[in-house]
């Protein structure tokens, strides 16, 4: 086909008549936001976001639904493109009611994760919670001690009981990193060789360096201390934040490499003009060093000090005599570090004056609490009008002015107002003020504030020098709290890293969509739990000494329990939101279109799909993909206008609507409107990791995204590459990928004692299997002894499995494995055509086939009868339901009658065979009688040029496989391209252990006396003449509780290898986690071996996929994703006949994983009026 | 002598079957011999029950408003005593109404039963379709349609002609004619006029129109809140299938085509063609994207083409009197005539039938009769919700489709609803948007998110709570609404807003700035007061539904306004004009 040329934003590309412009554009990487698109359903066109002019035009174009034209021009780009997305998503977000972020996140100036880490915390991950912090705090155990935590006035428990102790958790992980034998140190990228100075230790200046450091910059701190730690050293007393905490934080920032120069005042020990010299940025952090006064007569008396003075004094310990009654003005930390300090100082009154009531006091309630407990003497509602000097010039006495409140003022605070005429006197021999910090920014010659501070811009951190940047409290007249100025050290050293890559970046604060319907009624319904309390220092234990008033913090158990409070108020599906994601790219503000929201009322009901309407954009891809991808229609639109919403079938609950429990709408959700139920202890919304994998349950061979964070096994996706299931799949994989790892896991080896079993370790386990199989075939023979190996498992692992069975001298088979009749009359052991030839084909034949079994196959022959295939079904009682599309459905009698019958009509027209056999299978059939229906799907089956037959293996019974095989070498329809049969295997990898040679199945049994079964769980079969069992499995399965030795086994999650799905493609096994347990399947098998003195020498997958490349030539060229050979053809064919049996009979499955998943699947319930 | 009662659904609505009972009843006791019979609407709905009596020999006398108390004069003196009761006869100006009109959609339409095909057939019924199947090609078919210019009568306006060849033209296992009986502008009726009174022309147009693109299958689309309608078009779809005129074999021409009736739920949407063809389908009446046009992929997946009623009630007049002389009527570009549905403040309210050309100002003011109690006319809204506003003085313009969307408005189906000086302009602005958001289908964004905050701005403007930049928001949205919506509904949307906006800005800066609405309509931006002309009577405060009125008999009343809810019910009832609204 001729391709067309056209022009996308000014790029000449190619494209075939008929694709899309979004098509072209996307193949040449040329980006189009969307929202209701997707290539496996119809073009929708809702969302409008694809908007794109094309020259000439004077609409704007869906790019979703243009065709592309020669010589098109399209532009992606233009203002009027941008405006129209950009006023779209403020429509759709002024209807969005949802929390992207908890309100604790947003809370922190410093955007830390609270939500994040408090939840993986609750699921008992300590490790990636701290490291989650450390992303944004780099100082967490001396925040955790010390910040006044807006987190915690922002977390929404507080509408139900109290707050998380969010702080509380945040120096738990700190502490608990602090104890281990390896402290995290965040990984240092590439050496960039640029240079970076900091001026000022303290909290900016330390967390910029733990930032620009990681960013590969060499970076020199200085200090003008003589240690580093700014004001948490020098302003924060001990019995807050011991030194000792802040200098092991401090030392992780050393040990990444930062240098420290401390004692070193810039102007005095070295010049500013040097420094700017020497690096390629400068970073202002000085912070805010000079404590403000009053302004009130007296205030030069002797004996009045600076609050932030007085604390260093304190912390550096030099001599301060300050009488007994001491004063302290303010009414912020400051101040009550002042008091609390002066108490412990020995005291005898120390009061704290503040001109407004304690309920307007700026220090945190706990600060004034713990104050008053120590005796801090508060008085409330009076400011000092002057201090009156001793004839030696030291304050003897303050005059207080009384105080009252008035209106409020502009902090929504009421203002105090002087009550005329009314004072009060107070004999005083020391007097603090805490009134506030000034900057002192003398050394630096740049532009300064109206308050002598340094002026940078608020958005690039940049002064009036290019390359001098300054931040925290020594610039813009900004003093605050210390996660302040860290919040200032993150945005910076992005804006520094910019810089120094030669680029100039400003910050922008990323906009997030918020819930405002959020009162106490919402959460009526949460149980009440009071926050967990860490142990403390009583007044009397604290006040007269400088110890951690809080000492040991959480436990873990504290910790855990106090994190599951959590109301987890962050949207679980923010990190692949494509609604917030476009809302940040295209700038949006949705404040103009504010209005209703239309709101409605839901069940959510499902076990697996959390529904949440008043997120949903009615983008109607959930709706789309049931219809047109899966086929079930369990979702549809009600209502008309903005009262639009999607709802399950006849508005019934989804679990009762036909759902199929596929969840496929999830995975298509582009915003949080539909979500996994997940099985983590908590859900908490994570940036995950990404891995690739297979399915490994039926054997289509799904490929499945699988996401996890560390450990924890988060959601699982259909692979849209997919090379068989192009982007969809079932229940079963969707659902069920993390099956392994879940509560009752086995994990430690167990040999029966009694009744019961008792733990051992593996030594003892392995030992006893081989000596008890060996004693076994010492009393019964060879033959007594048998390996039986799960068709779950990879090629990889069943390979070592069937090393062990040699070197034991057992035979080997799986309970799940039928014979197949393909085998006997066509000559080949595997399916001889691939699934894709079902959608070119003309006729497909579907015999008793059970949708829930391989749903994605049954959509390929539904696509197929799209494509224009004729699907014929042969439907008995309760087998097969779901073919609505079909050209004819048989009903029949559970027998091979109808088959028979067939066979019957394709001789009656002439078929005939010159292969062995033909005689006998003629006359076997001679005196079927033959009804009309038969005879048209016979002529239906031997008039097309291309039919295939699509059966399952193990729901079909044998004599019906055998007859399908009879009919398809009768007819010649076999052993072409979409031209013969596709055998559909049980498991992920049946096709695996058939090409290992593992053919047998339960038959095998018969004589066995000592079993050793991997991962089977023959519930079906009686185990009782067996004189020893040793099962190895993940849970303790029915079959594993009669076992003498019990070994945990492993789940594919943790397996690296291969599959070979059911038209013998070659399918990849990746792993996502590691499981919680010694020795992995085939390490069992090695175990095992050694006890035989036999060393496989395998040390990973790979040394045994490369043996099997020696040992099995089938293995040995065989690639990723392909097909081990093509369509197969027969190899001495012969006809078989077939005994009278039913046509539908199911072997039970033998592996426990696959009926565990079958259920915890909801049925489906097909709504009804 | 034979006795007509008007039946359609209007007539029905003023009670024309209790009308017939008591023609029957006195007939009956006067034992005079003379048939009674019904037709459909004549159009001059305001002055229903209508009923023609003839003689026998031809002569008419139209009895306007006959209720049943009006029964027994016309029985005694015209039907017995052979004198016409001129009290009760149709005034000249009222026949004016109609004299001026000239009917080609509605040609039969309150003349025959519609019930009865011979009354069809004797008007010359059936036998367009008789040439066109026997004698004609599609070609032919096609060729005369073009010669005619008809455009599609449904609000777009697009030569007939063009989707029938296209139609014809696209490959196609069944194609499929549909025909959209779907009217849902609020006030418009010309379709369900046809439906109920002439239903034969409806089913010859398809007929015809089905023979020239191929079809063998037809399907009305039409509202289920039209059952009269429905009702009719089955016993005609009977009776032409008992005559041979659908089925197998029409005429023995060989061709095939049938009928059948699809009720449609009564979704506004669903007037758009895909949409139609979606509930058609049985799915949600949701549009979707063209192309494909559905003359290539329509009605499952197959060639279609759809016309409305009005469009198709030409077709067999074309046929009988060529392409041509349906040509020489109109204007150049805009051809034939139209039917259009006079509402709101006028004094002759119903369906008039003009040629396409005809001022504004003579439809409204020659046929119509001019403004309720003579008040100032201020403007139309042309098009229902589609439409827009047009001033008056636009009031010579043209009624083309070129000349109308000059003006912002559009032609549409045809209604016509007329303003006074009593209507708030933002106020209609916002009925039709919210009929428009109400009835959005809800798939596109801008549609069903963007009218709805539209709406909210004009609410909060009605409300005096308008904010500086209001307007300029609406602007801006309605250009994108327009812009970024995939059906007509979303595209014309907008429409009303944007003209009332661009005619009479004055009125929603006196709302925004001045908290004032011109036409005192808006109630929060009212207040009634009692003038010193009170006479203290107590006949308001006693009609106050909410005790607001106070004062001593005769002293003077005041008004609370903490508790007046604005009703307006004081100004009705004071006899004195003592009180005022402002």
């Amino acid at each position: 086909m001729k391709k067309f040329r056209l022009n996308i934003d000014g790029k000449e590309v190619l494209g075939l008549p008929g694709q899309t412009i979004l098509e072209v554009a996307r193949e040449n990487d040329i980006f189009i936001p969307t929202l209701c698109f997707d290539e496996r359903t119809e073009i929708y066109g809702s969302c409008g976001l694809c908007v794109v002019e094309v020259e000439g035009n004077p609409k704007l174009c869906k790019a979703c639904a243009t065709e592309i034209a020669p010589g098109m021009v399209v532009m992606t780009n233009t203002d009027r493109v941008v405006e129209s997305r950009k006023t779209n998503l403020e429509l759709l977000i002024s209807n969005h009611n949802g929390d992207c972020k908890a309100p604790c996140v947003k809370a922190c100036p410093a955007g830390t994760d609270c939500q994040g880490y408090v939840g993986l915390v609750a699921n008992g991950e300590f490790e990636l919670a701290h490291e989650l912090v450390k992303d944004r705090i780099p100082l967490p155990a001396s925040i955790g001690r010390v910040c006044p935590h807006p987190c915690e006035d922002a977390c929404r428990r507080g509408l139900v009981d109290e707050p998380i102790s969010i702080a509380a958790i945040k120096r738990f992980l700190a502490d608990t990193d602090m104890m281990s034998d390896q402290q995290f140190i965040p990984e240092i990228d590439e050496e960039t060789g640029k240079s970076v100075a900091i001026i000022g230790g303290g909290p900016m200046g330390l967390s910029a360096a733990y930032f620009l450091r990681q960013m590969g910059h060499d970076i020199t701190i200085f200090d003008a201390m003589p240690k580093l730690g700014g004001m948490l050293r020098y302003g924060i007393p001990e019995y807050r934040l011991p030194k000792e905490v802040l200098d092991a934080e401090i030392a992780v920032i050393e040990a990444m490499g930062v240098e420290l120069v401390p004692n070193t005042k810039i102007g005095e020990d070295i010049s500013f003009e040097t420094i700017q010299g020497d690096f390629d940025a400068v970073l202002l952090a000085i912070g805010a060093w000079v404590s403000t006064g009053v302004g009130c007569p007296g205030e030069d008396a002797d004996g009045v000090i600076g609050g932030i003075d007085f604390l260093r004094k304190v912390v550096r310990n030099e001599y301060i005599d300050f009488g007994e009654k001491v004063a302290i003005v303010g009414g912020g930390n400051t101040a009550m570090d002042a008091c609390r300090t002066a108490v412990r100082l020995g005291a005898k009154e120390v009061y704290n004056i503040y001109r407004r009531t304690k309920d307007e006091m700026p220090a945190d309630r706990l600060e004034i609490e713990e104050g008053e407990e120590e005796g801090v003497i508060f008085k409330n509602l009076t400011n000092p009008l002057e201090f009156v000097k001793d004839e030696n010039g030291h304050v003897r006495q303050v005059v207080l002015q009384v105080m009252e409140l008035g209106e409020p003022d502009a902090s929504g605070r009421r203002k105090p107002v002087a009550v005329e005429g009314k004072t009060e006197v107070l004999d005083v021999d020391t007097v603090i003020l805490a009134i506030g910090q000034a900057v002192d920014a003398t050394p630096f010659d740049l532009e300064k504030t109206k308050k002598n501070a340094i002026a940078y811009d608020e958005n690039t951190f940049m002064t009036s020098i290019p390359g001098v940047f300054a931040g925290g409290d020594c610039g813009n007249d900004k003093i605050s709290i210390a996660v302040e100025a860290i919040a200032d050290a993150n945005k910076a050293a992005i804006v520094i890293d910019s810089y120094l890559n030669g680029e100039a970046v400003s910050y922008e604060a990323p906009y997030y969509v918020e819930r405002t319907d959020v009162t106490e009624k919402t959460f009526e319904d949460r149980e009440r739990l009071c926050r967990e309390k860490a142990d403390q220092l009583t007044a009397a234990e604290r006040k007269d000494n400088f110890s951690e008033v809080v000492y040991d913090g959480l436990t873990d158990e504290q910790a855990v329990r106090e994190s599951s409070r959590c109301l987890e108020c962050g949207c679980h599906d923010y990190f692949e939101c494509k609604l917030i994601d476009y809302a940040n790219q295209y700038d949006v503000e949705p404040e103009r279109f504010e209005g209703d929201k239309n709101m409605v009322e839901f069940v959510d009901d499902h076990p697996f799909i959390v529904r949440d309407p008043n997120k949903c954009i009615l983008c109607g891809l959930c709706v789309r993909v049931c219809d047109e991808v899966m086929g079930v229609g369990a979702l549809g639109l009600v209502n008309r206008g903005f009262d639009t919403v999607v709802k399950p079938n006849l508005e019934k609950p989804l679990a009762e609507s036909g759902c199929e429990s596929c969840g496929q709408c999830v995975s298509v959700c582009p915003v949080g409107a539909l979500q996994e139920r997940q099985t983590v202890q908590k859900e908490v919304p994570l940036e995950t990791a990404v891995t690739g994998t297979t399915c490994s349950y039926c054997s289509v061979g799904c490929s499945l995204e699988i996401e996890n964070y560390g450990d924890m096994l988060i959601k699982a996706n259909p692979d849209k590459e997919g090379v068989v299931n192009e982007g969809i799949c079932c229940g079963k994989g969707k659902w069920g990928f993390d099956i392994s790892v879940l509560e009752g896991k086995e994990v430690d080896p167990k040999i029966k004692d009694g009744e019961d079993f008792r733990l051992t370790d593996y030594h003892e386990a392995v030992v006893m299997v081989a000596k008890k199989m060996e004693a076994v075939k010492v009393r019964n023979g060879r033959d007594a002894i048998a390996v039986a190996i799960s068709d779950r498992y990879t090629n990889e692992e069943m390979y070592v499995m069937k090393s062990l069975a040699q070197v034991m001298g057992a035979k080997v088979f799986s309970f799940n494995n039928r014979q197949n009749a393909l085998a006997d009359v066509l000559g080949v052991d595997a399916s001889p055509n691939t699934i894709d030839e079902l959608l070119s084909t003309e006729v497909i034949l579907v015999p008793g086939f059970i949708k829930k079994n391989n749903p994605v196959i049954w959509n390929k022959i539904k696509q197929a009868a799209k494509n224009g295939a004729k699907v014929v079904v042969i439907n008995t009682d309760g087998a097969c339901d779901a073919f609505d599309f079909a050209e004819k459905m048989v009903c029949t009698e559970n027998s091979t009658a109808f088959l028979k019958g067939m066979a019957k009509a394709l001789i009656d027209m002439g078929k005939t065979s010159a292969v062995e056999g033909f005689d006998a299978f003629a006359a076997s059939v001679a005196d079927v009688e033959v009804c009309e229906e038969m005879k048209a799907v016979a002529e239906l089956y031997g008039n097309a040029k291309k039919v295939m037959i699509v059966f399952q293996q193990n729901v079909l019974s044998v004599e019906a496989a055998t007859l399908l095989a009879d009919i398809a070498l009768l007819s010649g329809h076999i052993g072409g391209p979409r031209n013969g049969i596709l055998e559909v295997k049980a498991k992920n990898n049946s096709q695996g252990l058939v090409d290992l040679g593992i053919t047998a199945g339960a038959e095998a049994l018969e004589g066995v006396k000592g079993l050793l079964i991997f991962g089977e769980d023959p519930a079906a079969y009686d185990l009782s003449g067996l004189e020893f069992l040793a099962v190895c499995d993940i849970y303790m399965t029915e079959t594993a509780a009669k076992a003498d030795v019990f070994l945990p086994g492993t789940g594919a999650i943790c397996a690296n290898g291969t599959y070979t799905n059911t038209e013998r493609r070659l399918m990849a096994v990746e792993a996502v986690v590691e499981e919680d347990v010694d020795f992995n399947n085939w390490e069992v098998a090695c175990e095992i071996a050694n006890v035989y003195e036999e060393d496989f020498g395998f040390d990973e997958e790979a040394d045994i996929s490369d043996e099997m490349d020696d040992v099995l030539p089938l293995y040995k060229y065989a690639e990723i994703d392909e097909i081990l050979g093509g369509v197969l053809s027969p190899v001495d064919p012969k006809f078989v006949v077939a005994a009278d049996a039913k046509m539908v009979d199911e072997l039970p499955c033998a592996d426990a994983l696959m009926n565990m998943m079958a259920d915890r699947l909801p049925d489906v319930v097909k709504a009804t009026e | 002598m034979k006795v007509i009662i008007g039946q359609g659904s209007c007539g029905i609505a003023t009670g024309a079957k209790k009308t017939q009972a008591e023609f029957e009843a006195q007939i009956a006791a006067k034992g005079v011999n003379v048939e009674i019979d019904f037709t459909g609407c004549v159009g001059t709905c305001y002055l229903e029950p209508i009923v023609d009596v003839y003689e026998d020999n031809g002569d008419m006398t139209r009895y306007v408003k006959v209720q049943p108390d009006r029964v027994e004069r016309i029985v005694e003196e015209h039907l017995v005593g052979g004198k016409v009761v001129e009290e009760y006869a149709i005034a000249p100006e009222d026949q004016q109404f109609l004299d001026k009109q000239q009917r080609v959609v509605l040609r039969h339409c309150g003349l025959i039963n519609p019930e009865k095909i011979e009354e069809y057939l004797a008007v010359g019924g059936y036998e367009a379709t008789q040439r066109v199947v026997t004698s004609m090609t599609q070609d032919e078919v096609i060729e005369e349609i073009k010669v005619s210019g008809l455009r599609g009568r449904g609000g777009a306006g697009f030569p007939t002609w063009f989707k029938w060849n296209a139609a014809k033209g696209n490959p196609g296992k069944n194609k499929y004619i549909v025909c959209n009986a779907d009217e849902g502008d609020p006030g418009a009726f010309m379709d369900r006029s046809v439906l109920e009174g002439d239903p034969h022309s409806l089913i010859e147009g398809m007929i015809i129109g089905g023979f020239a693109m191929g079809a063998t299958e037809g399907v009305i689309y039409c509202r289920a809140e039209y059952p009269l309608a429905i009702k009719r078009l089955e016993i005609a779809m009977a009776q032409a299938r008992e005559k041979g005129f659908l089925g197998k074999d029409i005429f023995g021409s060989g061709y095939d085509f049938d009928l059948r009736i699809k009720a449609g739920a009564g979704a506004f949407v669903c007037g758009e063609e895909t949409a139609l063809i979606a509930s058609l389908e049985g799915e949600r009446g949701m549009p979707r994207l063209k192309p494909p046009f559905p003359a290539a992929k329509g009605y499952w997946q197959q060639p279609t083409n759809i016309n409305n009623v009005e469009t198709f009630a030409n077709v067999a007049w074309i046929i009988n009197n060529g392409g041509a002389a349906f040509g020489a009527m109109g204007t150049q570009q805009s051809k034939g005539t139209k039917v259009f549905a006079l509402a709101g403040k006028i004094k002759k309210g119903g369906l008039v039938e003009v040629p396409m050309g005809l001022a504004l100002k003579d439809v409204i003011f020659g046929i119509g009769g001019g403004i309720k109690q003579d008040k100032q006319f201020k403007a139309v809204q042309m098009g229902g919700p589609s439409g827009g506003c047009i001033p008056a003085d636009l009031i010579e313009t043209p009624v083309t489709y070129e000349d109308i969307n000059k003006t912002g408005a559009i032609v549409g189906s045809g209604g016509m609803i007329v303003m006074d000086e009593d209507t708030c302009m933002v106020d209609m602005a916002r009925y039709f948007l919210d009929f428009t958001r109400k009835e959005s289908c809800g798939k596109c964004n801008y549609c069903r998110i963007g009218t709805k905050r539209m709406l909210e701005i004009l609410e909060r403007i009605t409300r005096g709570e308008g904010q500086d930049g209001d307007i300029e928001l609406l602007e801006e949205l309605a250009a994108k609404i327009k812009d970024g919506s995939m059906c007509g509904l979303g595209q014309t949307a907008p429409n009303p807003v944007l003209t009332t906006i661009r005619y009479f800005r004055n009125e929603y800066e006196d709302h925004i700035y001045n908290h004032t609405c011109t036409a005192k309509s808006c109630k929060e931006l009212i207040s009634y007061e009692i003038t010193d002309k009170c006479v203290g009577c107590t006949a308001c405060s006693r009609k106050c539904p909410v005790g607001a009125i106070s004062g001593e008999v005769k002293g003077q009343h005041v008004i609370d306004k903490e508790k007046c809810i604005k009703c307006g019910k004081c100004l009705e009832t004071c006899k004195f004009g003592a009180i005022v609204k402002k």
